[in-house]
């Protein structure tokens, strides 16, 4: 058979070859793609081993980051400086850097000693952890964060602020994890709102926020009420909060209104977040709507 | 070995949008580097292992989502088979030509991306702008990212697409 097979390719023209061995890998991703959507562990495992090797160069580079956010700050500021003499203006620039530094550290503590309180308070058990990275394709609302399952982050946790809700860990490496925000377009969270306790699914819809599906049209909703998590869907503890109802319509001549919601956190801008202990879910049952 | 050089580059590429991504820039306007390392394989070297590479560079950016393995890479392997029928009778020195190859390049791996996805309707609304949007910033950024490249490696040659590449270990 491999001879054959040899035979053939060798007949075949080099441009002959390029178009099989491009329909032949072509199949392979269609069966990739039909298996690894029925497995999800399988995509899991892989991205999670091209996290580990990637997580040293996304944290290399969050600390460049920081440190040339630090610096061109300095020099901003020094703009109106400008007739001070050379000595002078590099002690002025060496002190502000260090008060960016200073200022920097002090706005990090802010928001870690935020996020504390609010694991205290909600009587949250979590890893805090700092958010190293983003999806690259711009197609899936995902991040990557710094905290593995050697610091007890476990396969379809919760990932909160103090503000409410980020998302879920859809793969766990041993040093860093890969976290599906709600706004994603395959995300889904069990919700209530507030005030009607109407419940329904809150579901990503990229940018554009979150759309709150299956409410009745009898459910008398207003907007600004606050849409919470129910706690049925096995995933987030109940009483997080995703957002606020932003605009609701009709829904012509369907059962159910729509009702689109405005998330709690500014996703854009999160660079620390609380991962829920004790609520580790099957790979097949993560990173989808409930 | 070109199959090296795509690999090696498309990790670079995706990081770098990794990077992009994270530092805020908007999914609309992102870039997709990672295809255009496809493309400038497909213009320098018509081959199995370039087709392999392709291949490689598209899974590189579907393991960095953790979702599903297969609609990039797929995506990518057309994207270089089309390009490689053709590109003996592109000028790719062009930054013109660049951009627009580049630009129905990334409308293309788009297109095939939300097709094999399992979401299925993503080509609507803010995810029809945003492939249009990452389609014009990707031809933009092409012309730039190729004369680096022909600058760094060695410039694609008509006469190689049937034997050894700039990309190729010489």
């Amino acid at each position: 058979m491999a001879r054959v097979l040899l035979g053939i390719t060798d007949r075949l023209s080099a441009r002959g070859q390029v178009v099989l061995s491009s329909v032949a890998l072509v199949c392979l991703s269609l069966f990739l793609t039909a298996y690894s959507s029925k497995h999800p562990g399988v995509a899991q495992a892989g991205s999670m081993a091209a996290a580990e090797l990637a997580a040293p160069f996304h944290s290399a580079a969050e600390s460049l980051r920081g440190s040339v956010q630090g610096s061109l700050r300095g020099y901003v500021a020094l703009w109106g400086v400008a007739a001070e003499n050379a000595k002078l203006r590099g002690e002025v620039e060496q002190l502000r850097g260090e008060i960016n530094s200073l200022g920097e550290a002090q706005r990090e503590n802010a928001r870690l000693r935020a996020l504390l309180s609010f694991a205290q308070q909600s009587g949250i058990q979590g890893v805090a952890a700092a958010v190293i990275g983003s999806d690259p394709s711009g197609w899936v609302r995902g991040l990557l964060i710094d905290k593995g399952t050697l610091d007890g982050v476990a396969l379809g946790s919760a990932v909160v602020t103090a503000k409410g809700v980020v998302g879920q860990v859809v793969a766990a490496g041993p040093g860093s994890a890969r976290v599906l925000l709600i706004t994603d377009l395959t995300s889904g969270v069990d919700a209530v709102v507030q005030e009607s306790r109407a419940r329904g699914v809150a579901e990503g819809l990229g940018s554009e926020g979150l759309e709150l599906s299956y409410i009745t049209k009898e459910a008398r909703i207003r907007e600004g009420e606050l849409v919470l998590t129910s706690g049925l869907d096995g995933v987030y503890p109940k009483g997080l909060v995703l957002g606020s109802v932003s605009a609701i319509s009709p829904g012509g001549a369907g059962l159910f209104q729509l009702v689109r919601v405005e998330p709690a956190v500014d996703i854009q801008r999160v660079e620390e977040v609380l991962v829920v202990r004790g609520r580790a879910l099957e790979p097949a049952a993560t990173g989808g709507r409930p | 070995m070109i199959f090296v050089r795509m690999v090696l580059l498309g990790s670079a590429a995706t990081f770098l949008q990794g990077s992009l991504a994270h530092l805020g820039l908007p999914a609309s306007l992102m870039p997709q580097l990672a295809l255009l390392i496809a493309v400038f394989g497909a213009f320098s070297e018509s081959s199995v292992p370039a087709v392999f590479g392709a291949f490689s560079v598209g899974l590189i950016l579907d393991l960095s989502s953790a979702m599903i393995l297969g609609p990039w890479s797929g995506a990518f392997v057309v994207v270089y088979l089309m390009l490689s029928l053709v590109s003996q009778r592109l000028f790719i020195d062009s930054g013109l030509v660049a951009a627009i190859v580049s630009f129905f390049a990334a409308l293309l791996a788009g297109s095939l991306f939300a097709a094999l996805s399992p979401s299925g309707d993503l080509l609507r609304g803010q995810h029809l702008v945003m492939l249009c949007g990452q389609a014009v910033v990707t031809a933009l950024v092409a012309p730039w990212l190729f004369a680096a490249l022909s600058c760094v490696i060695g410039r694609p040659d008509p006469a190689s697409l049937r034997g050894p590449s700039p990309l190729s270990a010489r």
